[in-house]
């Protein structure tokens, strides 16, 4: 029971949170803009669409993960430990970051494209998430504190 | 009501419903599974309500800070989501200039 768990946790981890992580990074390079595109930019509704529907797709099938991640932690009798609860604190941050505020601008961003300033904020957030992804990952291999 | 809010609703009343199942076994019989199996769940439940509160677009500030309140949380933004409905409400048919005051 406890493997199939585990494999189940880092199966969805790896295939619905990696490829949010991806496209959520990749939307601000192609979402339109009024104007001359900034830096690197190279605008393209159809790919910005695109992107933005993986990100809001595999977002909401990415709830698996914390799901199962609980249940994992019950079975094993860890619920009590410390890293757990600061994985499951950053988990939550990081779920309502894309949940709240990536997807809703980059909805907006498709809706009323603006000269590039949204885009500007939207990969600061992203960059967020993806660092606290990577944090709970580094405390899932650490375990600091683990009995 | 806006999406947010329904949700904030949905999620406060299951924060409610679970520190409330908690406090009532506390009182009585004191089962160690119920408090076992269902602590986790509400603490789950306060973090999904708290980081909503924090993170959705266009909240008071009220609404965003009672929110982490342990087991008052999810009663304290039950209230202020009927409140926020109604003001959100009030903008909608009409608006006026201070409506928008206090969001962030």
């Amino acid at each position: 029971m406890e493997k199939l768990l585990l494999a189940a946790h880092v199966l969805a981890g790896i295939l619905f949170v990696g490829p949010v992580a991806v496209t959520a990074s990749l939307f601000p390079r192609y979402a339109p803009v009024v104007g001359p595109p900034p830096g690197r930019g190279a605008p393209d509704r159809s790919v910005a669409t695109a992107l933005h529907r993986v990100t809001r797709g595999y977002g909401v099938l990415a709830l698996v993960v914390p799901v199962v991640g609980l249940l994992l932690a019950g079975v094993q009798g860890r619920l009590g430990e410390g890293w757990i609860t600061a994985a499951m604190v950053l988990t939550a941050v990081a779920g309502g970051l894309l949940a709240l505020r990536v997807v809703p601008i980059q909805r907006e961003a498709l809706e009323s494209p603006d000269d590039g300033t949204r885009l500007r904020g939207l990969r600061a957030l992203t960059g967020v998430f993806n660092l606290l992804w990577a944090v709970v990952v580094v405390l899932m291999v650490v375990r600091p504190g683990a009995a | 009501m806006r999406p947010l809010l329904r949700a904030l609703e949905v999620l406060s009343v299951l924060e409610l419903l679970s520190v409330l199942v908690l406090l009532v076994n506390l009182a009585t019989v004191h089962a160690a599974g119920v408090s076992s199996a269902l602590g986790p769940v509400h603490g789950a439940l306060y973090l999904a309500v708290a980081v909503t509160a924090l993170l959705g677009r266009g909240l008071l500030p009220r609404t965003r800070l009672l929110a982490l309140v342990p087991v008052l949380g999810g009663v304290l933004t039950l209230v202020n989501v009927r409140h926020e409905a109604r003001r959100t409400g009030t903008v909608a048919r009409g608006g006026s200039a201070h409506a928008a005051w206090g969001r962030w």
